[in-house]
């Protein structure tokens, strides 16, 4: 009881005193003058201005005019698209240690019809110190096993959650059995042909609804967690795979294969480089985890990989032509690091430009939101960052961000506020 | 048996790589010269394309153009950046499974140093992070948990061996949740689950062993007098608690909140003992002045948060903002896996608090190294000094940089391009050791079946 009431006092005291004043800038045209900006999709633009109205880019090019135009000087500065984090977090978990601000996890296997926009908190800190080395747009996915739900698109800005989200739809998830490593691969066929068996499942119950609906049949009784997944087994609706070995990966793939014309993106895929001839031939896309593991996570993730696998897994993928992307993985306190997987992966041998696209063309094309998002183009989001230096440099300052064409503060987060109070104590 | 095999292999080659440093006279082959490399002292100047000479596991010589005896080993850096090896002030690596005694709540009769584990590939994969020195601890589950180990990462070498026997000793104490088994739950019915009982254990701990230091003492005074006195039963936690309170053992405190890092640290000032850190204090921020006035140490995380509730009230700045108040900080892993990465830590603290490039370097340096009390052997290029060093492609805190040499008292445990060159001969060796077997296997059936007979035993 005295923890329970502790934990309410703190989620008290989280949601009342400590989260950060939203505020939201407002949707006026804005013209930034003379930004060295990296479109991703074409050669990069020195001194170039680039205006935003009514949430899109609308102009770029040298000496832009703008009547009433709010204008930000980018002088020195670097402009690109905001980073698209390709699966977090975000907004689900604040501490993982207290029950009572996590919802990852939901009980039991079968869950397709959950939704993460039902748990998601707009208002959550780890958004806003997310947001600090440049992310503008995320999925965020539960977790579990087999079926753990629906991920959503969302972008990072917005008073509620609707305001946020983009697609809460977006994708469905398929936890892929893990076949362990001292056991025979034919072992775990049984578990992948249950999930073959759930889809003819759905199938048949799509059939059935549709003839229901005409007339041709009896009722048919709903089941939600049936319906979640018709979208998937036609192909309307990504399934995104969370997959880690080779074993397992040659596995998903055979799956995809057979399920077409599901649309599949394989998620994690640590050892993706000892199959990258074999995704690449699959045209599967693959969005790789976090990269630097917590504290309880184990590199390299099998005794006889090479230390630094999980960093030369990247460039392995993009020599072999596997369409990938970066995403933050599942810890939503340190989805910031995302630029900085991208850095490692460059120290590791990927190319810098590849490194960049992958957290955003790369990634909007993979999610099928490259329309909108993934780089600066005329007619697409005005989803920007202007960053002193470059954004897989930890040592970066993200200067300003727009989403949508609406300024995000990007001090409205509980990092800054501490640090900015606690610099007023007086010195010794 | 996969990973024995492959650290064998590593160490044979890395000992061919640097030959013995026991030379005879005349044998110059305990010289070792690195040329050519931009040297970052972290205690001096850099030294654009300079040179490091060492003799057995010593920094003899830091300069331009340097020449070595003949018969020297000499490696040409060709402009990478050579930095003092990098020291982890708080680990958990190179130990058997076990780091709690979680049984009861007072334990400093508990010694990590009789579980090292000297073929705990962690080690190397630190070494692969450039990290040559760690401080192995005692978990946080109790108050006053064990003593800790420092550990120099001589790879290949036996747990005695790898133990660095200059470092003062040091005991770890935990404040807080995992005490008080908020967030890791042991048994209900163990005490504390109170920071109230936290204190109050190792409160009574200090009186306990004082009475037994006296108890002691008055023994022995006896003896002196000439009498024959009945001596008092040996403990060995106050063995330990004795060497705490006549300062010779250091105590490590891991903590999380401010207030609770101020009253310990008060108490610790109260029985006169040495307060060597606090470990990751998240808050210490909000007492840096307090902190920085009674010369108290923290060594933690850069930006791990939020996993709890007393890690939530913190920044990144925090590391940063303690050093410009003048308190001697350190960045820490407490984990294999951060370990290999504490050169992207301290970049992080350029970003958040603005700390410069010398500064950075030092709180994974010579940092941590003043506060394990070993910064006269390590933790920077002076002469003089044990030679370990880190041998990076890029300064340090470029994001794009990566270790590709690590040297422990002058021999090279690390070498990147070995280390892929012997993963790959051990893969293809497997690889033709299954393909024999197969092909056997097949000659096998091949030849004509013959009536097995069973046997009876």
């Amino acid at each position: 009881m005295k923890k329970l009431s502790i934990i309410l006092l703190a989620v008290f005291l989280v949601t009342i005193n400590l989260l950060p004043i939203y505020a939201s800038g407002k949707n006026e045209p804005i013209l930034i003058k003379n930004a060295t900006i990296y479109p991703i999709t074409s050669e990069k633009i020195t001194g170039s201005d680039l205006l935003i109205e009514n949430g899109k880019i609308i102009n770029i090019g040298k000496d832009l005019k703008a009547d009433g135009a709010r204008i930000i000087d980018a002088t020195g500065l670097n402009l690109y698209p905001g980073l698209i984090d390709g699966f977090s977090k975000l907004g689900m978990v604040e501490m993982w240690a207290i029950a009572a601000t996590t919802d990852t996890t939901e009980v039991g296997r079968m869950n397709p019809e959950l939704k993460t926009t039902w748990a998601l908190n707009p208002f959550s800190v780890h958004i806003r110190t997310g947001r600090i080395t440049g992310i503008t747009t995320a999925i965020v996915g539960s977790s579990g096993s087999l079926f753990p739900g629906i991920a959503s698109l969302i972008k990072l800005d917005g008073w509620t959650t609707d305001e946020m989200t983009v697609n809460d739809e977006f994708a469905s998830i398929l936890i892929f059995p893990v076949t362990p490593r001292d056991k025979k691969p034919e072992l775990n066929d049984k578990k992948v042909q249950e999930i073959k068996d759930i889809f003819k499942e759905v199938k048949r119950y799509a059939e059935l609804k549709k003839l229901a609906a005409a007339g041709k049949s009896d009722f048919i009784k709903t089941y939600p967690k049936y319906d979640a997944l018709i979208p998937v087994v036609e192909g309307k609706r990504p399934l995104i795979i969370e997959v880690s070995t080779a074993r397992d990966i040659e596995k998903a793939i055979a799956f995809a294969e057979e399920m077409k014309p599901m649309k599949v993106i394989l998620y994690d895929c640590v050892q993706g480089y000892r199959v990258a001839d074999k995704i690449a031939k699959s045209g599967l896309p693959v969005m790789l985890a976090d990269m630097f593991g917590g504290f309880m996570s184990v590199q390299p993730y099998e005794p006889d990989e090479a230390y630094d696998a999980q960093w030369t897994n990247p460039a392995a993928l993009a020599k072999a032509g596997v369409k990938f992307c970066f995403t933050s993985g599942g810890v939503a306190s340190a989805a910031k690091d995302m630029p900085y997987f991208a850095a490692r992966a460059v120290a590791f041998g990927l190319d810098h430009d590849t490194a960049l696209k992958a957290m955003t063309i790369n990634t909007a094309e993979i999610l099928g939101i490259a329309d909108r998002v993934g780089s600066i183009e005329i007619g697409k989001d005005a989803d920007i960052i202007l960053v002193e230096g470059d954004p897989l440099d930890v040592r970066s300052v993200v200067k300003y961000m727009f989403i949508d064409g609406r300024e995000i503060d990007l001090k409205d987060n509980v990092w800054d506020q501490f640090y900015d109070k606690w610099n007023t104590r007086p010195k010794n | 048996m996969k990973r024995n095999i492959l650290a064998g292999l590593i160490i044979s080659l890395s000992i061919l790589v640097a030959s013995p440093a026991t030379g005879e006279s005349g044998d110059n082959s305990e010289y070792l010269l690195l040329k050519n490399g931009n040297i970052i002292p972290v205690t001096s100047d850099n030294i654009p394309s300079g040179d490091i000479l060492i003799k057995g596991n010593k920094i003899i010589k830091i300069g331009k153009s340097l020449t070595a005896p003949e018969g020297a080993k000499i490696i040409d850096l060709d402009g990478k950046y050579a930095m003092p090896g990098i020291v982890d002030s708080h680990s958990h690596t190179a130990i058997e499974a076990d780091v709690s005694e979680i049984s009861v709540y007072l334990t400093p009769e508990v010694h990590i140093k009789d579980v090292i584990d000297d073929e705990d590939m962690s080690i190397l994969y630190a070494l692969s992070g450039g990290v040559t020195t760690i401080h192995t601890m005692i978990g946080s589950s109790n108050p006053v948990g064990g003593t800790n180990i420092v550990l120099k990462l001589r790879w290949g070498k036996s747990a005695d061996e790898l133990i660095f026997k200059e470092a003062p000793e040091t005991i770890k104490w935990a404040l807080g949740e995992n005490p008080k088994q908020s967030t890791f739950p042991t048994r209900e019915d163990k005490y504390p689950t109170t920071r109230m009982g936290v204190e109050a254990s190792i409160r009574a701990l200090f009186e306990k062993a004082k009475d037994y230091k006296a108890e002691w003492a008055q023994y022995r005074d006896a003896k002196k007098k000439g009498l024959d006195p009945i001596p008092p039963r040996k403990d060995y936690g106050m063995e330990v608690m004795s060497d705490v309170l006549d300062g010779k053992i250091w105590i490590r405190c891991h903590a999380y909140q401010s207030e609770e890092m101020l009253s310990v640290a008060k108490l610790c000032k109260e029985y006169g003992v040495k307060l060597g850190a606090f470990e990751h204090g998240p808050e210490g921020y909000r007492i840096a002045n307090e902190l920085a006035e009674m010369g108290v140490p923290v060594s933690g995380f850069v930006d791990a948060w939020s996993y709890k509730w007393e890690a939530y009230f913190t920044m990144p700045h925090h590391l940063a903002y303690l050093m410009k108040r003048g308190v001697l900080v350190a960045i820490n892993s407490d984990s294999d896996v951060k370990m290999r990465r504490l050169f992207i830590d301290a970049a992080r603290l350029m970003r958040f608090g603005g700390l410069t490039e010398n500064e950075a370097l030092r709180t994974i340096t010579i940092n941590p190294a003043i506060i394990l009390g070993v910064e006269k052997y390590i933790g920077s290029l002076e002469t003089g000094k044990q030679a370990d060093i880190a041998i990076f492609t890029r300064h340090p805190l470029d994001p794009f940089t990566r270790v590709e040499m690590t040297i422990v008292d002058g021999q090279v445990v690390f070498d990147r391009v070995q280390y892929h060159a012997d993963l790959q001969k051990l893969a293809d060796e497997e690889k033709k050791a299954e393909e024999s077997k197969k092909e056997k296997k097949q000659e096998n059936k091949k030849k004509p079946e013959k009536p097995v007979k069973s046997e009876v035993i």
